[in-house]
């Protein structure tokens, strides 16, 4: 193959480890409904972000090789190692604020 | 690409990913990655502000959100530069994006028409109330 091809392919693949990272993300970001502590907030909108730009980066002429897929693939396992935390859409407590005095 | 067949199924991927990839769709898209991308963080935050809804809700508000930030940021960072000629558009642009994907219009927007309001019951003398 010629390394035009190898690069289609590296993009592609980075693509498909990219995809699943976005939808993941942007569920738990849809799961919270606003109860949720601000830094796992912002960790799930950078992972939303970081993922879009990476799967696209072909289009500002930046092609991925190992160390993207690398990257983008360990941060695939670590979500999938987390949902079940996450199960049936709704956030582990540890994520959330805690309640008002008044509601305990 | 070769006028080949495509004969297995990496020749077809390279052949989706050249589509996906072609130079052509790089140059009319390209320039907008920064605005799409920072427009999906700020999008990301309102995501999650929100009440939960379907997957498919919230990716439907999620692209209109990034949807909005496209076709106005430019303009406004434009107009920006018009008021401030130091602030370039090309450093502009991405903070812009990300206000707008970030920012809950409904809330904002009811601030301004209240501090609007205000100020002209400042104005007109404080009285309030139809006289």
């Amino acid at each position: 193959m010629g390394q035009d091809s190898d690069k289609l392919l590296f993009a592609l693949l980075n693509f498909a480890i990219c995809a699943p990272i976005f939808s993941i993300a942007l569920c738990r970001l849809n799961s919270m409904g606003g109860a949720v502590i601000y830094r796992v907030r912002s960790e799930y909108a950078f992972y939303v972000g970081a993922a879009f730009a990476s799967a696209f980066q072909p289009l500002w002429d930046e092609w991925p090789r190992w160390g993207s897929l690398a990257m983008a693939g360990a941060l695939l396992i670590g979500l999938l190692c987390s949902g079940h935390a996450w199960r049936k859409d709704k956030p582990p407590t540890t994520a959330t604020e805690p309640a008002p005095l008044g509601d305990q | 690409m070769s006028n080949q067949p495509i004969a297995d199924i990496v020749g077809l991927a390279i052949f989706i990913a050249a589509f996906i990839f072609s130079p052509a769709a790089a140059q009319v898209v390209g320039p907008y990655m920064v605005i799409v991308v920072a427009a999906t963080i700020g999008a990301s935050f309102k995501v999650a502000r929100r009440e939960k809804s379907s997957r498919w809700g919230a990716f439907w508000f999620f692209l209109r959100v990034v949807g909005l930030a496209v076709l106005l940021t430019a303009a406004l960072a434009a107009l920006l530069n018009a008021y401030r000629p130091d602030l370039e558009p090309r450093v502009t642009v991405a903070p812009i994006a990300l206000l707008i994907g970030f920012l809950d219009w409904r809330v904002a927007l009811s601030k301004v028409v209240a501090v609007l309001f205000s100020t002209l019951d400042r104005v007109g003398g404080g009285k309030g109330g139809a006289s």
